[in-house]
Formats: C-alpha cells, structure tokens, sequence
C-alpha cells in the first residue's frame, strides 16, 4: 500500500545535471507530477529525499515563473550529499514540500532591491531575483552583489554572465582569491556593497552567505541607512520535519521551517543564537 | 457529567469485551514492582492502586520508534505504507498523562501540519483513565493543573474509591456509547460513591503538596528574568543524557533515519530525540548555533514554561507528573530547577 502520511515524499526522478563548482551541483526534477511545481513561492524550501540515506533541507532556487523543472542547487557536505553525488540522469529523488515562509516580494514592489550573496548563499536569492525579473516593471533598480571564494567557486556561471551582459540588473562580482582568468575585483562582497549609490528610503536588501560574511555586510548596509525591517535574510538550521514538529530547528519561539527561512533583522537581530 | 458503578471483579470482563476491536492497553505490576503499561492479556488482576506508571503511555501513541515507511532500492525506490494498527483502548492512564496527552494531541495538529499517524492513534483512542487520590513523593500535578482529576481529555474517568466498585464518570459521547453498550456491566451510579469521590477531592486539596516555587518559578522563566549566571550554574549540573525528556510526557522532539533491513532495503524511522543532546542542533557543516551547555538547558525550559508557547499551547508544558524528578541526576528536574531559580532571585 502507498504510504501517504504527511512524511512521505513524492517521488521526481532526475532530469538533468549540472555541476555548478567542484563540490556543487544543481539538479533539475521531473516536476510532472509535483501539484505545486508552479505554485511555491520563492524563498521557500524543500525537503529532498536520497532514499537509503536519509533527508535533508534545501532552497528551492529558480524562480516558480520558471519551474519547468524543480530546481535545487546542492553542496556535498554530509551523508546524504556524498551519496547524493553519485546519483545520475533517470534516478529518482523524494520530494516534501514547499515548505516554509518566503522573500517578502509583495512589500518590496515599487522598491529598488539589493540582493548580496555569498558562495552558497546564492541559490535562495536567485529564486526571488529571477521572480523580480520576470515581473520587472513591479520593481525599482536591481543590484546583484555575488562573492565567491575563487572564480571556480561561482555557482551558475552562465546565468552570472547574462546578467553582466542584461539592463535589467546591475550584477557586481568579486572573488577573494583570483586565478589567471579572472579580470574582476578581489576582496570580500562587503567591498561592493561600498560602491553602491542607493537611495536607502525606497531600497530592501536581501543577503544570504556564511555568519561572517552577513555580519559585515549588514553592518555595511545599516551604515548606508537601511533599516532592520528593510534587510532579509535567510536562517539555515538543522531540521528534519519541515512542518515545526521536530524542535530541531527551533530558535527562540521561531520555527525556522515554518516562521522562516525568510526573516528581517528586525525579527532576529535580538536573538543570541542568530547575532 | 453522567455517573456510572463498576464492579473491580468486572474490569476484567469489560477490557476483554473491549480487545475484540481494539488493542487493549492496562497497567501491569512488573517483579520489580514497577508499573508499565503493556497489552492487556486478560484474566488476570489489573492493579488499581499504583502511584503511577515508570514511564507515561505516551510511547502508545508517539512510539520511540515508529516506521513513517518502508524503501526498496534507493535510485529507483518503492515506497510502502506501515501495516494498518488497530486503535487502542488504554485503561489505567493517570490524569496528569491524559493532560500530557492532550497537550501533544493539540501541538501535533496545530499549525496547518497534522502529523498523521499520531494524531490518528489519538484520536481513534479510547482514553480510560484513572483519578488519583493518593499522591507519589515526587508528584505535583496540584501546581500544574495536571490533576489530580479531571474534567475533560477523557471518554471515561474511573475514581478508585469503593472497597469494590469503581465510580465512572463519562466525558465524551464516545465514552456513554461505551457504558451503553455494556450496560451489563456498568450499574447505575451508587450515591454513596459520588459522596466518596466529593470527600477524596477535599482530601486531595489537602494532601496533595502546594509548591510555591512551580508558579514562582515559571513566571520567572516565561517573563525571561532568569540570568545568564544562574543558567550557566544550573547547566553545569546537567549530564546531556536526556532522560528527562524520554520520561516526560509533553516532550515532542524526534529525528528521522533510513535505517537498512536489508539488500537495497530500509526503513525510514522516527525515533525520539532531545533537545540536551549536543548534536540535536549541529548542521552538517559542523555548525552548532547552540552547542554550549547552558544554551541547552535553557532552551529545554524556555520551550517548556516561556510565555511565547503557553500562549501557543494554552498551557504551560508541565503537567506534574515527577518522572524527570525520579530521573534526573543532576537536580535539574523541573521542580527542583524551578526551586533553585526561584531562591536565587530570592538572595
């Protein structure tokens, strides 16, 4: 009999790969029969199952205007990724979700919106960067700061270059290691979040990346004049349900599965686990 | 409340009657002298006059380890539902378990997430419970409104007060179809058992210790006026071991494992878990946002007694029942915690 209680994944096979770094992979889902392949929002997550191995929580990171396939960008980093590495075209993977809160794209229409990421941190905001473009007359300027450690580092390295090349966006890029083929800047993002001339009364800014790169970066921006409820980011904890039962991602009263991943430094900025 | 009489030398008669569509859980005296609950295997006595069990019925419906499904083969897998389990009748549940129960039937479904097979084998459950009118060394429901009767939470209330009869009291509809239905067995309310139980109440309120440091205490927690200091001092006495969560009868924490049973073959298992536990937040990176001790043992309580999740929940998340008292080793049960909070805002 089909299991059909609320921890059973759907099942999406693998349609295509794509290795974004060498230790980071986008993998596109079947999403026939997903019901709400079109109907997430983004900077909502997913529950991705490598059966045998376990499940684990990962951004959804293209936009729902362009969900042909369900999209999740993926760094090994534990059991289920390692495993989740030797997986190929035709295999199948389980599939709970959406799950959580989102960018908080109705308020920031009409606004200039300020997306930095770092490594990683890129896949959730690409989600809401590429909804902003696909609904781009809602919105102000759009500016796309992007950190990577080395430029082999940079995920989605082809999307990267037709943003350079748009007049949608404005896309800044830096490394902090450079190689022979990179012609951009060397320094953290911090750095470009200097360049920017921003009108802060009618700018929100959403980051995402390592502690120590959103410590800097907020600093930056609260300097610029933004204010807490003005600058989002995303919390990743570890979590297992993704419906606010197992208490594993639990910080203050805040679920972070279903209160978050989206949150304003005006709800977090208290938070001793989070400051 | 409708009132019936029950014949103790009929309990028997009445759990076999019930096993004949449902599993049928009581109490059993292990050699020990220990009270677990355990599958009623008829015939035999059922105690009656027990403090309460080792450990609450919560595992009945919140298994410490339960199959979500089963897995063959991991690349093209095929997933199967647990077999179908028949529903439960417990008898002999204390009342600070049924409040314990009710609080989790209530944080499992809330929220727009119901969590399917708990919240199923709650509510299929027929909850025969069991008053209390004596009080354990380390009980206080008193301070918790987790008993000592109830009022509601219950499909019938048993109160061991007659030298041979239990008096019954029925709280759902579900429960008087139940005294209907074996009307045989249940006699009309004998007056003299509802005088009994009004004298137990009185006798209760008097017997049963008042601690004023339980309300003192989690005032003091929910309104976050604990220092940093004091957790840190309590925390030190924590062992990590999480027995105070295994026992407790609101904890709710679990993880999710694929667990082999075989070539290509797995189940995907809830266990238990606990919020003491060092790894219970460490991501895979490495990352542990709340590794310190004291951040642990804080978090235990501020989920349990903050303002935040009583005004979620309704309740407090203590019913009172004294297990983690007998657990702990460290005095960081939640009535010895609360009385050490309380005193060092007292100095």
């Amino acid at each position: 009999m089909q299991p059909s209680n609320v921890y059973t994944p759907l099942l999406a096979p693998i349609r295509r790969i794509e290795h974004e770094t060498p230790d980071t992979t986008t993998y596109f889902l079947e999403a026939g029969q997903i019901p709400w392949r079109a109907s997430y929002k983004p900077g909502q997550f997913v529950e991705v199952s490598v059966f045998g191995y376990g499940e684990a929580p990962f951004c959804l990171c293209q936009s729902p205007t362009r969900a042909q396939t369900i999209e999740v960008t993926i760094r090994r980093t534990g059991k289920v990724t390692d495993q989740l590495a030797t997986f190929q075209v035709g295999d199948v993977l389980g599939l709970r979700g959406p799950f959580g809160n989102w960018f908080p794209f109705d308020r920031a229409r009409g606004r200039d919106l300020v997306f930095v990421g770092g490594g990683i941190g890129l896949p959730p905001l690409r989600s809401f960067i590429n909804y902003a473009l696909d609904h781009r007359s809602d919105y102000g300027r759009i500016h796309v700061l992007y950190g990577a450690r080395s430029p082999s580092d940079r995920v989605y390295k082809d999307e990267l270059a037709a943003w350079s090349r748009s007049d949608q966006l404005t896309l800044l890029e830096t490394v902090d290691r450079a190689d022979d083929t990179w012609k951009g800047p060397v320094g953290v993002v911090t750095n470009l979040v200097k360049e920017l001339q921003l009108d802060t009364s009618r700018t929100m800014a959403f980051t995402c990346g390592p502690p120590i790169m959103l410590k800097f970066v907020v600093a930056e921006l609260r300097t610029l004049g933004l204010a807490d409820k003005d600058l989002v980011t995303t919390l990743e904890r570890y979590m297992k349900c993704g419906i606010g039962k197992c208490g594993h991602c639990c910080v203050g009263q805040s679920y972070v599965c279903v209160d978050g991943p989206v949150y304003s430094f005006e709800q977090i900025s208290h938070l001793p686990e989070v400051a | 409340m409708e009132r019936r009489t029950l014949s103790k030398h009929c309990l028997p008669a009445f759990l076999e009657a019930l096993g004949e569509r449902r599993r049928v859980v009581a109490p059993r005296r292990l050699p020990t002298g220990d009270i677990v609950f355990a599958e009623y295997a008829g015939g035999g006595d059922v105690p009656l006059d027990y403090v309460n069990s080792l450990l609450p019925p919560k595992d009945l419906f919140f298994p410490r380890r339960e199959v979500l499904f089963t897995i063959e083969g991991s690349r093209r897998p095929v997933l199967s539902a647990p077999p179908t389990e028949k529903p439960l009748a417990v008898f002999g549940i204390r009342s600070c378990d049924v409040t314990g129960l009710t609080f989790l039937r209530k944080f499992f479904g809330e929220r727009g997430f119901v969590d399917d097979s708990v919240i199923r084998r709650i509510d299929d459950a027929l909850i025969l419970s069991l008053a209390c009118t004596t009080p354990g060394p380390d009980c206080f429901c008193v301070c918790c409104e987790g008993g000592p009767f109830l009022t509601s939470g219950f499909d019938l209330q048993m109160v061991d007060i007659g030298d041979d009869a239990l008096l019954v009291e029925v709280g759902s509809a579900r429960g008087q179809a139940l005294v209907d239905e074996h009307g045989a067995l249940f006699r009309p309310v004998d007056e003299a058992l509802v005088a009994a139980k009004r004298r137990a109440v009185e006798h209760v309120d008097a017997t049963f210790e008042r601690r004023s440091y339980i309300a003192a205490g989690i005032k003091r927690i929910s309104l976050g006026r604990v220092p940093p200091e004091t957790w840190e001092r309590l925390a030190a006495d924590c062992q990590g071991c999480g027995g105070c969560c295994h026992v407790c009868p609101t904890c709710s924490c679990f993880t999710v494992d694929d667990v082999p049973t075989g070539d290509q073959t797995w189940q995907r298992e809830r266990t238990w878990d606990s919020c003491l536990y060092s790894g219970f937040t460490r991501e895979a990176s490495g990352h542990n946002p709340r590794e310190p001790r004291a951040e642990r043992v804080k978090r235990r309580f501020f989920h349990k007694m903050s303002f935040q999740y009583i005004e979620r929940m309704g309740r407090h998340g203590c019913v009172g029942c004294g297990r983690c008292v007998t657990t702990c080793m460290g005095c960081l049960d939640i009535s010895t915690l609360l009385e050490r909070i309380t005193q060092d805002a007292a100095e």
